[in-house]
């Protein structure tokens, strides 16, 4: 042990010596010493062949020591290596050499205790192996050969000492503070030499891990003593900086104050490393008790934010959301008494934004969207940190606010949300920060969007919102629907000059965009017809038709559609009431405005024409009606052709032929195209008083229209008719001609076309055209007999006429009798006799066939023919006296004829007979009625005729 | 939007004539016409008219008032437009009708004597629209229908004429004038016993031409006993009209009154005798005068 002390002591001269020499130099130096010595050493041994355990325990102290020298070269130049050789070098190869020395000492020392397990000085071996282990890591094997030491050791030797030290600071490094106690108890009551105030600091240390804290600090108090003393190694500062932990967790704050003062030292800077170091460890509750601690006995201000910056480090590490908010509101406080220093500002601000940033993180998370309560809390904190943040770091004073907001939005907070976003929005907008002023401008339209919003807060904020967002971004799509959205704000609140602004606006941005200036406009309209503002609407049609606005074809037509409506809206409005005087006022007055529309105009138009008609003023019912129509389109003429109609039927009531005639043409010409079945009423309307008033050419002209409207053709024929007896009745023969001409090519006329027929045939007779009235007769003959086979029912005239016809053959066959004179000789005789009842018989079949056509002048002329015949051929047999002959041969000859004229003259009675009982059965109107009347006055036929023919009934006479 | 726009319905139209209409001056009461007179056909005929020896149709029809110097109570609207229109004075006829348009304008009687009096003006197709604008409110108007005969009658559609008075008749069986009509249309054409028929209805009436229809009836019938009873009682004044005295003049010469049947045929104005001339003659030569 001497050589070890006297070696150490060496070394330490020789350290001393060197410190004006580089390191390199100096580590030579020793080395070469200690190898001087070593080779001394080693030939010594050699001498005794290694017998004496001395010189091995020498040898392994001085390959110790090199190894060590060696070990911290090799550290050197490791360290200088550049990082990627570093990295790559082989380490075992590099300590090399310190290993090879490490290993021979311990061989040594190993060889020792196996070859002289009983040598003096085996504990001062096992120190060193157990030193050596504890140098190369291995605190197990150290542990132990310090055991050995320690146990081999004598008394109070410095060995023993030593190793006890060694194993209580590997105790103490194991945590094993109650083993190391007794060892450094033990030690340091032995012995004191310069390193007793560090191992004495390591015992305190172990009575304060071990609960025993009044050991604990007056251990400490000892060692800071000592401290003072040049002899020890100065630990002072280690003890001001421990045992404030000591006073702090023990609860002896006051005593832990009173000794700090005493040594002049703070005890809050104390305190808060001690919290620091508390925190470091995971406790959580002794660093806040610490740090609650100096808070309590800090009575400075100043120093308060050094330990609010720690408690919100504390807080902040444990989670501890509500303390920290709590005592950042506290900080926030001081900070805004000016009190906290820049690093303080920037913890400070670095524990609001952090704890604002998870809190956010936590309300925007799913984890607490079903925990609304939490959410909100989490929410509020967020805001107060943000609130704060404002102030603490105001270069971002705009994104802290956003950040607000986004939080508030988050946990559906949206009455916060919008108030927030709104001064984000502003203040981004102020330090020009594109990004939060985007999204802030987002934020508050999501949240105006938010359904649970109240509608007030949204009536309040619609407006100033979608304005910021239009100044700020006039174009866009966003803004496309933002305009849209911000007209509709101010139409609801009825504020028209600020929604046309928007609209005026919208329409200079997109000016091609119809559809949305459309719509807008159709809202302004709306509101301007219900407040009746009708000079506005007319402002807005101005402005559309100068093109002010863009707006859809359809849409202009609806505008002047709404003017329509407008002006006549109020009249309308009297007509309803049934103010009818008024209407008919304010219908004028639509009339009269240039700005009227042309179906206003129409309208009111068709009304005055129906209002005057109320008013039973058939001229100027008239007058409208004709404008009406005229204007009218087809489809709204139909739907009041009966209305016209009506107004016609008015007028001829009134005696307005001409008036009723045309205004019910009108309707025909109007509904012409269409399939309306009151062409045909206005058609016959017209028609009947067109011929009334003798307006052939008009009535000519209705037919040519109603063709060219396919008014039926039953209708169209019933008129010709009509036309064709008026135009016989003024000798109008060529038209009549004409017309004749053509109802002759319609098959089903025929039957009413006899008469007619025989009428022009009369008329060329008596015009000497021969040819003509053959042509007329074939027709009238053709057309019987077309109609006859068509089954058409002639009328009785045109039977007359054909029986007529017919008749003239008869009488044609009488006079051929009359022509036949009886004369002698007697063959002569019998053959005209025979002729003469031959042609008496073919009379009598003609007049069957006469009868046949239904006649009843027919008839009665065809019987009043055979009667005449009958007679006059019974007169003439009888009369007949055969000249030359003798009395005997007239006399047989008179009564031989009395045979053949006696029935002549029965059949003569027997036809008059018959055909009286005709004309009476058939009560049949004919002239010849007379001569077959059965009383004469001897021979005179009784006539009679009145000569008013007949009476007017002007009423119903008494019942 | 148009469809919006009311339209007036037409519901009727008030009288106001062709008098001048100042907007400002119309009021409420101008729009509102007057209640139509309810037409009670049992009411519907004339009072107050004398025409002692044509009294058979008095009650349905003026139009034998000049013809037998009648006279007619005028108080009555219809009777006054009416007697206007067979005097010739339509102005005034029309003027009342214009007048009492709206107040008659459902009463089928009124418009009937529209009809007559554009008959009697001679527009023809006129009458006719209004005999059927007064069959619109009646369609068995028996005014109307024989009116519209009578259009037939005179048009010498005598078929149709007869149709039409029989449906009259048919309508209104109690109607006088159409049955009047119908046997002087029978009686011009021999139907004597058809004649006699509807005369008889009206005998008693004592109207001059219902005798002289049925004297000359029972003339054509041979039955000249009856014949001369009923032309005996007619007044001796109405002789010496043609239709009336020739046949008058045969039944009484046919009973061995030639002497009166001379005198009759004498007191005949032969300027009036149109077309009774030529039968003139032939009763003259057969009574012997």
């Amino acid at each position: 042990m001497k050589i070890s002390f006297i070696t150490v002591l060496t070394l330490l001269l020789t350290a001393q010596a060197a410190f004006s020499l580089s390191l390199d130099e100096r580590r030579q130096r020793i080395v070469s010493i200690i190898d001087e010595e070593l080779s001394e050493i080693q030939r010594l041994s050699s001498q005794v062949k290694g017998a004496n355990p001395d010189h091995l325990l020498r040898m392994a102290e001085l390959n110790l020591e090199k190894a060590r020298l060696w070990r911290e070269k090799e550290n050197q130049d490791f360290l200088e290596l550049p990082d990627a050789k570093r990295r790559k070098t082989n380490k075992a190869r590099f300590f090399s050499k310190s290993a090879s020395y490490f290993e021979n000492a311990n061989s040594l020392a190993v060889s020792i205790t196996k070859r002289f397990p009983r040598y003096r000085n085996i504990s001062d071996v096992y120190y060193i192996l157990g030193y050596n282990a504890k140098e190369a890591g291995k605190e197990k094997a150290a542990r132990n050969y310090f055991a050995n030491a320690n146990k081999k050791a004598g008394g109070n030797s410095i060995t023993k000492v030593k190793s006890q030290i060694s194993l209580a600071e590997i105790y103490y490094n194991q945590k094993n503070y109650r083993k190391a106690i007794p060892l450094y108890e033990s030690a340091l009551g032995k012995h004191k030499d310069k390193w007793w105030t560090k191992d004495s600091f390591n015992l305190a240390w172990c009575y304060y891990r071990a609960d025993k804290d009044a050991l604990a600090i007056n251990k400490m108090k000892e060692v800071f003593e000592a401290s003072k003393d040049g002899k020890y190694i100065d630990m002072r500062s280690q003890v001001e900086r421990d045992v404030g932990l000591f006073y702090a967790t023990s609860g002896r704050i006051d005593e832990g104050i009173r000794f700090f003062r005493s040594i002049g030292i703070s005890f809050t800077d104390q305190l808060l490393r001690i919290a620091v170091t508390l925190k470091s460890q995971g406790k959580y509750t002794e660093a806040e008790k610490v740090l609650n601690y100096a808070l309590k006995y800090e009575k400075n201000e100043k120093r308060l934010p050094e330990i609010y910056v720690e408690k919100l480090a504390l807080y902040d590490s444990f989670g501890k959301e509500s303390k920290h908010l709590a005592d950042s509101k506290k900080m926030y406080g001081l900070f805004r008494k000016g009190l906290l220093s820049e690093n303080q500002k920037k913890s400070f601000s670095y524990q609001l934004q952090k704890q604002a940033a998870r809190l956010q993180k936590q309300v925007v998370a799913k984890t607490y969207k079903r925990l609304k309560k939490t959410r909100a809390r989490k929410a509020g904190y967020a805001i107060d940190y943000f609130e704060m943040l404002n102030q603490v770091d105001p270069s971002k004073a705009h994104e802290h606010q956003f950040h607000k907001a986004e939080t508030a939005y988050a946990s559906a907070d949206f009455a916060k949300a919008i108030v927030f976003y709104n001064e984000a929005f502003d203040m981004a907008k102020a330090k020009k920060d594109e990004k939060v002023l985007t999204n802030s401008a987002e934020g508050m339209l999501a949240t105006l969007g938010q359904k649970s919003l109240s509608r007030k807060i949204k009536e309040q904020y619609y407006a100033p919102v979608y304005e910021k967002y239009l100044a700020q971004w006039p174009r866009g799509k966003r803004s496309e629907a933002i305009y849209q959205r911000l007209f509709k704000v101010y139409l609801d609140k009825k504020d028209t000059a600020k929604a046309k602004g928007v609209l005026d606006r919208y329409a200079r941005i997109y000016p091609k965009d119809w559809k949305t200036q459309e719509a807008m406009i159709a809202n302004m309209m709306e509101l301007e017809r219900k407040d009746k503002n009708y000079n506005a609407i007319r402002g807005w049609i101005g402005a559309i038709e100068a093109g002010s606005y863009a707006v859809s074809a359809g849409y202009k037509k609806k505008l002047q559609e709404l003017l329509t409506n407008i002006q006549i809206e109020g009249v309308q409005t009297s007509l309803k009431k049934g103010d009818k005087s008024v209407a008919i006022r304010g219908y004028h007055k639509i009339l009269e405005d240039p700005h009227s529309t042309l179906k206003s105009k129409i309208n009111a138009k068709y009304n005055l024409a129906a209002l005057y008609y109320e008013l039973g003023a058939p001229a100027q019912s008239y007058k409208w009606s004709v404008e009406a129509i005229q204007e009218m389109p087809v489809k709204d003429a139909i739907s009041f052709s009966d209305s016209f109609l009506t107004i016609s039927g008015f007028l001829f009531t009134r005696q307005e032929f001409a008036a009723s005639a045309d205004l019910s043409s009108r309707v025909l010409a109007k509904l012409c195209q269409t399939k309306s079945r009151k062409k045909s009423v206005a058609f016959k309307n017209s028609i009947y008083l067109l011929l009334a008033e003798g307006n052939l050419d008009k009535t000519g002209e209705l037919i040519n229209l109603a063709k060219r409207c396919r008014v039926p053709s039953s209708h169209i024929v019933d008129a010709q008719f009509e036309l064709l007896d008026e135009l016989g009745e003024r000798s109008k023969w060529t038209e009549y001609e004409q017309l004749i001409n053509e109802l002759f090519k319609n098959g089903d006329s025929q039957a009413r076309l006899i008469h007619p027929l025989q009428r022009l045939e009369n008329v060329h007779s008596k015009f000497n055209n021969a040819s003509k009235a053959r042509l007329y007769n074939n027709f009238k003959k053709q057309a019987f007999r077309n109609a006859r086979a068509k089954r058409q029912d002639i009328p009785l005239e045109g039977l007359d006429d054909i029986a007529q016809e017919e008749l003239q053959e008869l009488v044609g066959l009488y006079n051929s009798m009359k022509g036949i004179v009886l004369s002698f000789p007697e063959a002569s005789f019998n053959n005209l006799l025979k002729r003469k009842l031959g042609v008496l018989d073919q009379m009598t079949k003609k007049a069957a066939a006469v009868q046949r056509i239904g006649s009843g002048k027919g008839i009665i002329g065809s019987y009043k023919v055979l009667v005449e015949a009958y007679e006059l051929a019974a007169k003439e047999v009888e009369n007949f006296t055969p000249p030359g002959k003798s009395k005997e041969y007239v006399q047989s000859f008179k009564g031989s004829m009395a045979q053949v004229y006696n029935p002549l003259r029965q059949s003569a009675a027997s036809y008059r007979k018959e055909g009286w009982k005709a004309i009476e059965a058939n009560k049949i109107l004919s002239d010849y009625n007379y001569l077959l009347s059965p009383h004469t006055i001897d021979g005179l036929t009784i006539k009679y005729a009145y000569p008013h023919k007949a009476i007017n009934m002007d009423r119903s006479g008494k019942r | 939007m148009i469809k919006a726009l009311i339209f007036l319905v037409l519901v009727g139209c008030a009288s106001s004539g062709k008098k001048n209409i100042v907007l400002e001056d119309l009021t409420n009461e101008d729009f509102k016409k007057p209640a139509p007179a309810r037409y009670e056909a049992g009411r519907d005929y004339f009072t107050g008219v004398e025409m002692n020896n044509a009294s058979a149709l008095k009650d349905e029809s003026l139009y034998r008032l000049k013809h037998f110097d009648g006279n007619v109570d005028t108080k009555d609207v219809l009777t006054q437009m009416i007697r206007a229109c067979y005097e010739g004075d339509f102005d005034e006829a029309f003027a009342l009708m214009d007048k009492e348009h709206d107040r008659y304008r459902e009463n089928p009687s009124f418009w009937n004597q529209v009809g007559t009096c554009h008959y009697l003006k001679g527009n023809k197709r006129k009458a006719l629209l209004f005999y059927n604008k007064a069959l619109e409110f009646s369609s068995s108007f028996s005014p109307a229908l024989n009116n519209i005969g009578v259009m037939y009658r005179k048009d010498g559609k005598d078929q149709k004429a007869e149709v039409a008075f029989s449906r009259a008749i048919e309508s209104a069986n109690f109607a006088k004038t159409p049955r009047f009509n119908l046997a002087q249309l029978y009686l011009d054409y021999g139907l004597y016993n058809n004649a006699i028929a509807q005369f008889r209805v009206l005998e008693g009436s004592k109207d001059v031409d219902v005798y002289a229809g049925l004297g000359t009836a029972y003339l054509m019938a041979g039955d000249y006993k009856r014949s001369a009873s009923y032309f005996g009682k007619i007044s001796a004044k109405f002789y010496e009209r043609p239709y009336i005295g020739i046949n008058a003049a045969l039944a009484f010469y046919k009973i061995g009154k030639s002497g009166q049947a001379r005198d009759i045929l004498s007191d005949i104005d032969q300027d009036q005798l149109g077309p009774f001339k030529k039968y003139y003659q032939e009763s003259a030569k057969k009574v012997g005068l």
